[in-house]
């Protein structure tokens, strides 16, 4: 990533007009072109409907691009009916150099030429945390995933992350449920929904927040396309939390990121011989903030303050404002087991040791609690406490 | 001249009575077999022959006619060689033919003259008690089982010089006194060898009290299977009539001996998933039970329900509704027994470790792949779903009492008392095979517990097959403390039962 922020300065050139826009949007659509070639395309011809004509004889590219590039400049046709038919649908192309081209970018090196975005980028006035992490995740690591993010987005952060299934879906997912602000950078088209998996969040964060992409939006994505997407994770974001990753994670990627960018890095702690929280851990022990609940990433973030109306850091949301669940209702059992899976994840039969209650007691009493909300299965036949 | 012997043969898993006529003529020497028979019938002609010389009866030649009436009845089986051969020596005047309005003859014979076991002659001898006989001549083998009717003599023979023996002096032959259940059978299994799993060891017995389905879902190896054999015993055991009943499948299938003439024990059927849905139904083209109806009164296993074909498991789907099997064929149809309780053991993903992320690395849509392989319909009909937790070491090597199944099956046995006494008008004998309309007048609930209902239903995402399944386990965890009215308590147990979706 050594590339001399110089390189792509060009980039700043206006493109006013409608056609201007549109050439802009074809230098976007090449395939496998980076926003580098884009600024020295830009830096030799002065715009970019000369760069799309003109580039197939650029000697500076590779064959392969001349090639392409041939190929588009005699297609413009359909590729303006393409460009039509996206905007008529409502996604819009933000140039680097459009005024609500997002300014927190202005730190990623290779910053991108031009942003696809469906639904409206993150306001620049409010804080966004990205919370990034393994795809095959525990379903543990799903639900604090899911809970941080909830309380994040309560407190009026913007959730950012990448739609992934895993730690990326549940942290979409809390943050669409606590009606907050989330928006997925999308290694694909924004068109398209990839995993499928992930649709329900996707047409949500559609209507209610961002879906962003720096490829054409009907693309269906390469592989290695989704490393890259990382840089705008972490660039959108003022920090990233990292929750479960495994020694050898893709979310390793987006802290580095992150730190050349100059963000903070916070992750969860998990289990000290948890592989599933190896690199969580490591990051930790190498100067990382240590996470366990929304508090401590606004902590970080320094909006601490009740004037400006977002939480302090320690009081956990509203949440804990709201009077804690009295136990009244609660009968002998219920608060035996309540306090058994308080702050810790255990099976029925742990449970039943812990407290000497008989299975069939645990097994209603845990009913009992998860209908009041006191406690969550987080799979199955694994219990714990709602609140910590 | 003409005689006429008694068999009966075997449709189904029911006796009918056949008549083996017999005439020996002058003429030139013919010797045909007639009246719908099958390949292995037809063959007895062989034996038959070959029997009677090798006993040391001289058969001069002539024409002989044997028919089996009613002769639009196919018959199968090789249960008539016996009567065949004794109509036979009778028609040629060697013997004094057997009162055919007493007696049946049933029996396979060999070449020199021995007599073997047959399969199904449990149902024949309750058909030839419906008939009105009185005197049956079987296979030595087969005697014990025979005698599990009552009212009817058994004369066990070996061979048919020992038949021709009863023929010429019937009195001096002594009376066969069965071995009936002289050997009381134990299950070589029990509960008390289960370390821990408490969850599943609850859940077991509250399947057992309702009889209803269950399914254990957990890690390979953490003992599902282990408690799933152990499901019979604690099982009340028997009654009499339900012993005929089972007995009587098991006898077709021939599967029983002269140790375990009659079944003592609740079957534990436990096919293997390669099993074809006629083999677990029931079926060919004269239908034979399946796996299905020799685990009647007892528990059918499905271990590993995940990799029986989609076909093969939705082909339970009825016979769990209607508690038979009933199978159609051109000119006949069949019912089979089918009262069991389904039980069923899979691993939560592929490759069974989810949700124990340090060994599963099994994707979400892996995952939901998985258990789609298993139709929602027949996971419907799981009452009663437990997760399996990992065993723990210091579980292993523990040499604690756990309680015996005995202990248990008491305890079964009460709650089953208590339907019986619930449905003793109608034809229903558990709280599992409760309708709607019978869980509107035993599954009142009171109105906190309505309300407690009510909020389960939108926060537990229940839907109304779900609802009705958590009050009729609700009715059992009832019924084992003995309680008129289902409680919260009972309620809340029933609801931690349902089935979750992975999260």
């Amino acid at each position: 990533m050594s590339i001399s922020p110089t390189a792509n300065n060009k980039t700043d050139v206006k493109l006013s007009s409608e056609r201007e826009r549109f050439f802009g949007y074809m230098l976007l659509a090449v395939e496998d072109i980076t926003p580098r070639i884009i600024g020295k395309l830009l830096e030799i011809y002065s715009t970019p409907e000369e760069a799309v004509i003109k580039a197939k004889d650029c000697r500076l590219l590779s064959d392969k691009l001349k090639n392409t590039f041939w190929k588009m400049s005699s297609e413009t046709a359909i590729w303006c009916k393409k460009y039509d038919d996206f905007i008529k649908k409502g996604v819009r192309v933000v140039f680097s150099s459009d005024p609500d081209y997002p300014s927190r970018l202005d730190c990623v090196p290779d910053k991108p030429f031009g942003l696809f975005v469906k639904g409206s980028l993150p306001p620049e006035d409010r804080k966004s945390v990205a919370i990034v992490g393994a795809r095959r995740a525990t379903p543990h690591g799903k639900w604090i995933a899911g809970r941080i993010a909830g309380d994040l987005a309560a407190a009026g952060v913007t959730v950012i992350s990448g739609m992934a299934e895993g730690i990326d879906a549940s942290s979409h997912e809390g943050a669409l449920s606590c009606g907050g602000r989330t928006a997925a950078v999308l290694g694909t088209g924004v068109n398209v929904c990839f995993p499928a998996s992930s649709r329900a969040i996707y047409e949500k964060m559609c209507r209610t927040g961002a879906v962003i992409s720096e490829y054409e939006p009907d693309s269906a994505g390469k592989p290695y396309h989704f490393p890259i997407r990382n840089r705008i994770i972490s660039g959108l974001s003022d920090a990233v939390v990292v929750v479960e990753a495994k020694e050898r994670s893709g979310s390793l990627i987006t802290v580095d990121h992150a730190l050349s960018q100059g963000k903070d890095v916070l992750a969860v702690p998990g289990r000290p011989d948890d592989p599933c929280s190896a690199a969580c851990n490591k990051l930790i022990k190498e100067g990382a903030g240590c996470c366990t609940a929304a508090a401590d990433v606004l902590e970080f973030l320094g909006v601490g303050d009740r004037k400006t109306g977002i939480l302090a850091p320690g009081a956990d949301g509203q949440k804990q404002s709201r009077p804690a669940p009295a136990s009244a209702g609660m009968n002998k059992t219920e608060t035996a087991v309540l306090s058994a899976i308080t702050g810790k994840t255990l099976n029925i039969d742990e449970i039943s040791e812990l407290t000497g209650l008989f299975a069939g007691e645990v097994l209603g009493a845990l009913a009992g609690l998860e209908i009041s909300g006191m406690a969550q299965c987080i799979s199955d036949g694994v219990y714990t406490a709602s609140k910590s | 001249m003409y005689s006429k012997v008694n068999a009966i043969c075997i449709r189904g898993i029911d006796g009918i009575l056949i008549t083996v006529e017999v005439d020996v003529s002058n003429g030139l020497p013919d010797f045909s077999l007639v009246g719908d028979l099958s390949s292995e019938v037809r063959e007895a002609k062989e034996r038959v022959k070959t029997a009677i010389r090798n006993t040391g009866i001289d058969l001069p030649p002539k024409k002989v006619t044997i028919n089996l009436s009613p002769a639009d009845l196919r018959k199968e089986g090789t249960a008539f060689d016996l009567a065949i051969a004794v109509g036979i020596v009778c028609a040629y005047g060697k013997v004094k033919p057997p009162d055919n309005k007493k007696a049946v003859i049933l029996g396979e014979l060999g070449l020199d003259g021995s007599v073997c076991r047959v399969p199904g002659v449990l149902p024949m001898m309750l058909a030839a008690k419906k008939s009105g006989l009185e005197t049956a001549i079987v296979p030595f083998e087969n005697a014990n089982e025979a005698a599990a009717v009552d009212g009817i003599k058994i004369i066990p023979v070996r061979s048919f010089r020992e038949t021709m023996d009863f023929l010429t002096k019937p009195d001096v032959f002594p009376a066969f006194i069965p071995k009936k259940s002289i050997v009381k059978r134990e299950y070589d299994e029990d509960f008390s060898e289960i370390n821990g799993q408490q969850a599943m060891r609850r859940a077991a017995e509250v399947a057992a009290c309702g009889m209803h389905n269950i399914l254990f879902t957990g890690t390979p190896g953490s003992g599902k299977t282990m408690i799933a054999r152990r499901l019979p015993t604690i099982l009340p055991d028997l009654t009499w009539e339900e012993t005929l009943e089972v007995t009587r499948v098991y006898s077709v299938r021939g599967l029983t001996s002269q140790d375990e003439p009659v079944k003592q024990l609740r079957p534990f059927r436990a096919p293997h998933h390669t099993i074809s849905a006629s083999a677990l139904i029931g079926g060919g083209g004269h239908p034979r039970p399946g796996e299905i109806s020799l685990a009647d009164r007892g528990v059918l296993f499905l271990d590993e329900l995940a990799e029986f074909p989609k076909n093969v498991v939705d082909a339970l789907r009825q016979p769990l509704e209607d508690r038979e099997v009933f199978i159609a064929r051109t000119g006949w149809s069949s019912r089979f027994p089918a009262n069991i309780m389904l039980c069923a053991a899979m691993n939560p993903c592929r490759c069974g470790f989810y949700p124990d992320r340090e060994k599963c690395s099994c994707t979400m849509n892996d995952i939901k792949r998985y258990l789609g392989r298993i139709s929602g319909p027949m996971l419907d009909r799981m009452d009663i779903c437990i997760q399996a937790p990992p065993v723990k070491y210091s579980d292993l090597g523990r040499t604690a009492q756990n309680e015996d199944s005995k202990t248990i099956r008491k305890r079964v046995a009460a709650v089953w008392e208590i339907q019986k006494e619930r449905f003793k008008n109608k034809n229903i004998i558990f709280n599992s095979q409760m309708k709607n309309a019978d869980i509107k007048k035993y599954c009142r609930l009171s109105e906190e517990d309505e309300r407690l209902m009510e909020k389960a239903f939108y926060s537990m995402n229940l839907s109304a097959r779900a609802y009705h399944k958590v009050l009729r386990v609700a009715r059992t965890i009832a019924d084992m403390s003995a309680e008129e009215n289902i409680k919260r308590e009972h309620l809340l147990e029933a609801l931690s039962y349902r089935r979750r979706e992975p999260a």
